[in-house]
């Protein structure tokens, strides 16, 4: 089950409450457990609500095609596909600057250039 | 199978030079819809081989075949490894990659580091004609393959960041026995680093310096274009060339008795060795190609000293004599059928001196 809080497909963690009278079991990932307040009730009941709105907050540091981070990149220098490239462009940026001497930019042909 | 080897084995035969012994071209390029092959799962990845690898094949048609685990014997695949068209462990379970080889210069490999690498081997030099053979291809394959993934900044998508823009990677392996006996490779090696290129041993990062061949390749991938990536290294290994070629020289003019004791103790255990290894056969064929070079000898070797180093090598040496070589003995037996091999493909060579 993906995180109830952002999507994101590996969660760490379940808690089981009761809420307003209902048993609830939240899915977490390990970043939003760690930086929400899951001992608080409202903090879940917000998760709950915007997860029936389909209203989730999408993680900043997780690509939305293929779930690669951005520690993940960082350490590898690998991105997971070409989502990657323009998700995670400040990134990217910076280490391509370290593998490429400095370079930026492309200057070489295009796909459905004849050279 | 073995037409398949023995005809690429003959490849593209580019211009014999004292130093460069041969040139390869690779291009990286991946499709936009799927993730990097690092992140797809088997199925995804069985599925790519088999959509990509039809794709392709239905447009080139002709001696093209697809290699893959299932199709293939283990001694196939270790001939295909000494021969450096794939890589160790890329037919390892579960892979789900392939090589699509028709028996010319270019072969592509599916499901590698990136989706799609086109390669391109020859002998001797012929850098740019490798180039264009790869983009040929490349172009055919971009035709039928669908969006390749590609961004006007970044250029051709890669999984590795080394090698995103042109995904061009150009190297040539250079044969550099006088640098390397006057210990001057540390120093090359950092001024090729400071203009952008590197100097390996034959199989890559962190390899043996085996028989003092190295491979030159571009550190950049982006930032130039590929006309000037093929250029540079063009140039760079021309300018080797001539380090090399005054070295060879000084050493013959201030060294000239050792070098022929050199040369011609190679020539001697090549005679009468009766096991030789790997190693050893790889500094015996450095030092008798310099003396074949400084004619010291009359007479050639039977077969190009380029197929020698791949002929000693295990599986092809099995082949060789018909042997399936294994058990607690085999690395004696290699060497043995080295040893022989070795004798009888240089027994033509010999001494062109008076003294």
């Amino acid at each position: 089950m993906p995180c109830d809080s952002c999507g994101y497909s590996k969660t760490v963690a379940n808690i089981e409450r009761e809420i307003d009278g209902k048993n609830v079991c939240v899915e977490l990932c390990e970043r939003c457990l760690l930086e929400g307040s899951p001992r608080d009730d409202n903090w879940l009941r917000d998760i709950l609500a915007r997860k029936e709105r389909g209203d989730r907050k999408a993680r900043s540091d997780v690509c939305p095609n293929c779930e690669m981070t951005e520690d993940e990149i960082g350490s590898e220098n690998r991105p997971g596909c070409s989502t990657c490239y323009e998700f995670f462009e400040s990134v990217i940026e910076k280490l391509v600057g370290e593998s490429q001497q400095g370079e930026k930019k492309h200057k070489g042909k295009k796909p459905g250039q004849s050279v | 199978m073995e037409k398949l080897i023995d005809s690429h084995r003959l490849y593209y035969k580019g211009e014999e030079d004292p130093v460069v012994n041969s040139c390869r071209v690779r291009l990286a390029r991946n499709l936009s819809e799927h993730y990097f092959v690092s992140r797809m799962g088997i199925d995804q990845r069985r599925d790519l081989l088999k959509s990509v690898s039809e794709t392709i094949l239905a447009k080139m048609g002709g001696d093209f075949r697809l290699l893959t685990r299932d199709n293939t014997k283990v001694e196939e695949r270790r001939l295909l490894e000494e021969l450096n068209l794939i890589p160790e462990k890329f037919f390892d379970p579960d892979g789900y990659r392939g090589i699509i080889i028709g028996g010319g210069a270019v072969s592509i490999l599916i499901n590698e580091e990136d989706h799609i690498r086109i390669q391109a081997f020859c002998s001797g030099k012929a850098l740019s004609e490798l180039y264009r053979m790869a983009l040929k291809m490349d172009e055919l394959t971009e035709g039928v393959l669908g969006k390749v993934a590609f961004s006007k900044r970044w250029g051709y998508l890669t999984a590795c960041l080394t090698n995103v823009g042109t995904g061009l990677r150009a190297s040539v392996m250079v044969h550099l026995p006088a640098l390397s006996l006057t210990k001057q490779i540390p120093k090359l090696t950092n001024a090729c680093r400071a203009l952008g290129y590197t100097i390996r041993g034959p199989h890559g990062e962190g390899s043996d310096l085996a028989g003092n061949l190295y491979q030159l390749s571009n550190q950049r991938t982006l930032g130039l274009s590929e006309e000037e990536i093929i250029n540079g290294v063009i140039h760079m290994a021309d300018r080797m060339g001539g380090f090399e070629g005054d070295c060879r020289r000084q050493l013959l003019g201030a060294m000239r008795e050792v070098m022929e004791d050199k040369v011609f103790r190679a020539l001697g255990v090549v005679n009468s060795a009766r096991m030789i290894s790997s190693g050893e056969a790889a500094g015996l064929l450095s030092a008798i190609r310099l003396g074949l070079e400084w004619k010291f000898f009359d007479g050639a070797p039977k077969v190009p000293i380029n197929e020698l180093l791949d002929n000693i090598k295990p599986t092809h040496l099995s082949r060789l004599y018909g042997e399936k070589i294994g058990g607690r003995d085999a690395a004696q037996r290699r060497d043995v059928l080295r040893a022989r091999y070795l004798r009888e493909s240089l027994k033509d060579i010999k001494t062109a001196l008076s003294n």
